[in-house]
């Protein structure tokens, strides 16, 4: 229970007692396969997992392990095979508004600028009020984007591109926020500079996200930022450990108990 | 059989010309000054217009069928050669330098460079543009064979566009509706077993991995591949430059289009005084010289304007209708996967079909109205570059903005709105720049129309360049001609100049996607 030691506010403390009972994401026995040709190819094996309140989860694995897939089911851009993926206690059939994503490519529409691209979710569906511009711009404010509401993603950088398509997530005020590899189109330096901004960005008691899972394959980012890590096993994927990082924040890459986690990941890698 | 003939000769000719042409561009910088401006030019102008000047001219030197064969396989070769000679010419120019380094050192001759580096080299990009220019070659193949300029001298006996106007002037359906299957059973097998496994072939070639690959979808590739490449050309612009970078041709040849212009006004200069002298020598001395009065002059060239400008509505109202089926038409094929994989190979088979060989069934059908056979086979010559291009501008939206939609529950007017329509913007510019291209090509057998024995037209509108450029060939009037040739091949090209590459540049920076 890492995490009320981080947020020792009462509110949050109890919010997470009791909801830490009843997970927000429950993954049960999922299986996924691909049609190829005539026959299948086993992507996912009864993978299981949980996401509960105030955590921040991430899943990592060998590439092709499924765990883009794995995010994408929870998401309900894809159905599984077999088993289910629950938010609270209803079946995950379709995407819905309380989940929200961060792509890898950031995804945004070039022809719309900063702002129209956070407000477009919005837009869309007819909250196109002062209250919806009022959270637009504070969203842009948060990831450290103010003044750069009228700017195209031409002339954006990878690193402020990313920013506007955490602050289109923010902005639908979601309750559960997936990342996948949402660090790996950016150059190094820019990926470190938002790591460290991004944890107090996401998990704070004034924005709406209760939980995080984020795909990655870069271990020290994992160990950075995660409360728990889920390893998956090469294809097909199936859960081969969990790993809780109990660490106080912000994390020093150069302490022995964080080298520690991240043998512990690679251990299970290998 | 006849008419494929004239297809191979045109095709080996036209490469042939891309080899010499394209490799001494890219080798030597002076033949680049000359060549690569030229051929912009040569490219962005309606061929078909020239060519009742080109059967003129040369049945006046080769008489007979030998004549009007050259004639009919040098307008293919016009509308095959250029595409591939830019082909031969942009590969020879990448060819990495350290190749051609090799080649000095090892004091290879220049035949010896030219024959293992440079042929090799642009093998792959000739295979490629060939199943543009096979397509394209069709049309004017077909349209040229059945032009027959009111007298029956003037055509090919043999042909499959002979073949299908002669069965449809007999009212002979039955063997006209075979013509037409055999014509589209022999593009396809051609199209995609010939000059396909001449494209895999030829990937060996290659000096590096692209990510292209020869299996998917030919004809839309084909289409979109076209497009881009060739507007790029239209516009004077370097292609592979990226967007913000445009470096014309212009700019790079300003001498070669200055001593262009200068010559040009030189011979405007020659002429006009070679005019008035001819009228001040005719008058006073009697001497026979032929002449033009000014007056003259400037009442044919006003009507000229004036179906130059009746053909340019024709052609803009028709686009606007292409632009309301095409574009959702192209969008909806696209998104739905199953639809696509059943739709597209449909519409691959239909667009196979030169447009001219479809002019008597058109007739028939919109009998008595001249201006509804004019629109049908200008829509007909236009629709599938809208459709196509639309099509893959659409599929080349990354996956990731279907899952946005989905992600953030997007209703599909906001969808469209925002996302598939913002996405096919710049194909859908490129498309349409190309189709009006092709309807300027298609007014000569849109307009006006006669079969070789009858002299009352077949199909004709009231007024447009395409019926005046016709009709002066006919009655051998020479001025006309020339001046409505001129005024439209300068007008299109100011229409391109000024317009389009506007519209262009403007969406290929705005609307292209940027990670």
């Amino acid at each position: 229970m890492s995490n009320e030691e981080n947020h020792p506010t009462p509110q949050t403390a109890e919010r997470g007692y009791r909801e830490a009972l009843q997970p927000i994401i429950s993954v049960e026995e999922v299986g996924l396969n691909y049609k190829k040709d005539k026959g299948f190819i086993p992507v996912l094996t009864g993978v299981s997992m949980t996401a509960s309140a105030d955590q921040f989860i991430a899943i990592t694995g060998p590439s092709g392990c499924g765990k883009s897939s794995l995010l994408r089911i929870i998401a309900g851009l894809m159905r599984p095979t077999s088993g289910v993926a629950k938010y609270h206690d209803s079946p995950i059939n379709d995407t819905r508004r309380e989940i929200s994503m961060v792509f890898q490519n950031f995804v945004l529409l070039p022809w719309r600028t900063a702002f129209e691209n956070v407000m477009f979710p919005l837009k869309s569906s007819h909250q196109d009020t002062s209250g919806a511009k009022e959270k637009c711009v504070q969203a842009l404010c948060e990831v450290g984007l103010k003044g750069f509401e009228n700017v195209y993603p031409g002339e954006l950088s990878g690193g402020m591109k990313q920013r506007v398509g955490i602050a289109r997530a923010l902005a639908v005020e979601p309750e559960v926020l997936l990342m996948d590899e949402p660090f790996n189109s950016l150059d190094n330096l820019t990926a470190d500079h938002l790591r460290k901004d991004i944890y107090s960005l996401l998990i704070n008691p004034s924005t709406s996200i209760k939980t995080v899972i984020m795909v990655s394959h870069n271990v020290e980012e994992i160990v950075e930022l995660s409360d728990q890590v889920i390893i998956l096993s090469p294809r097909p994927g199936r859960v081969v450990g969990k790993v809780e990082i109990d660490l106080s924040r912000p994390r020093n890459k150069k302490s022995d108990a964080f080298s520690k986690y991240e043998d512990a990941i690679y251990s299970f890698l290998s | 059989m006849d008419s494929w003939i004239r297809m191979l000769v045109a095709l080996a000719l036209s490469i042939l010309f891309a080899l010499v042409v394209g490799i001494a561009a890219a080798r030597s910088k002076k033949a680049e000054a000359v060549f690569v401006p030229t051929l912009d030019v040569l490219q962005s102008i309606p061929i078909l217009g020239f060519f009742p000047v080109v059967i003129l001219t040369i049945i006046s030197v080769f008489p007979s069928q030998l004549g009007v064969n050259i004639a009919v396989i040098l307008l293919i070769f016009t509308s095959m050669s250029w595409n591939i000679a830019f082909g031969v010419y942009e590969a020879v120019k990448s060819i990495p330098r350290e190749y051609l380094e090799l080649a000095s050192m090892a004091k290879t001759t220049a035949w010896n460079r030219i024959t293992s580096i440079y042929i090799p080299a642009s093998l792959s990009r000739i295979a490629y543009n060939t199943q543009t220019s096979w397509a394209v070659g069709l049309f004017y193949l077909v349209a040229s064979e059945i032009l027959t300029l009111g007298n029956s001298t003037y055509t090919v006996d043999h042909g499959i566009g002979v073949a299908l106007i002669d069965f449809a002037s007999a009212s002979d359906w039955v063997s006209y509706t075979y013509a037409i299957i055999a014509l589209i059973i022999a593009v396809i097998v051609w199209r995609f077993v010939f000059l396909r496994e001449f494209a895999l072939w030829s990937e060996r070639y290659k000096f590096v991995e692209e990510p292209r690959s020869v299996h998917v979808d030919p004809l839309l590739r084909f289409y979109s591949w076209v497009n881009q490449r060739s507007i790029a050309k239209l516009f004077l612009i370097r292609p592979g430059r990226g967007v913000n970078r445009f470096t014309s041709v212009l700019q790079k040849y300003q001498k070669t289009v200055k001593y262009a212009a200068v010559i040009g006004v030189a011979i405007l200069v020659v002429l006009f005084s070679y005019n008035e002298l001819a009228i001040v020598l005719v008058s006073r001395r009697g001497i026979a010289l032929p002449y033009i009065h000014l007056s003259t002059l400037i009442s044919v060239e006003v009507s000229v304007l004036v179906a130059f400008a009746y053909s340019f509505f024709r052609i803009w109202y028709i686009y606007l209708i292409c632009v309301v089926v095409g574009l959702p038409l192209g969008i909806v094929i696209s998104l739905k996967m199953k639809l696509y994989d059943t739709v597209s190979p449909a519409l691959e088979v239909i667009s196979s079909i030169p447009a001219p060989a479809l002019l008597p069934l058109i007739v028939l059908v919109a009998y008595g109205s001249g201006e509804v056979v004019a629109a049908i086979v200008i829509f007909i010559a236009m629709i599938w570059y809208v459709i196509f291009n639309v099509m893959a501008g659409v599929r080349s939206l990354p996956a990731d903005y279907k899952d946005l939609a989905r992600v953030f529950r997007i209703g599909s007017r906001w969808a469209w709105r925002d996302i598939y329509i913002p996405s096919a913007v710049t194909a859908f510019v490129t498309g349409s720049i190309t189709a009006i291209g092709a309807a300027w090509n298609s007014l000569i057998v849109a307009e006006y129309f006669t079969t070789g024995n009858s002299t009352q037209p077949l199909t004709q509108v009231q007024f447009g360049i395409g019926k005046t450029i016709t009709i002066a060939t006919n009655q051998g009037d020479l001025l006309t001609l020339s001046l409505s040739v001129i005024t439209m091949t300068v007008l299109i090209i100011a229409f391109n100049l000024t317009v389009w590459r506007r519209v262009y540049q403007y969406t290929t920076s705005r609307y292209t996607y940027n990670r």
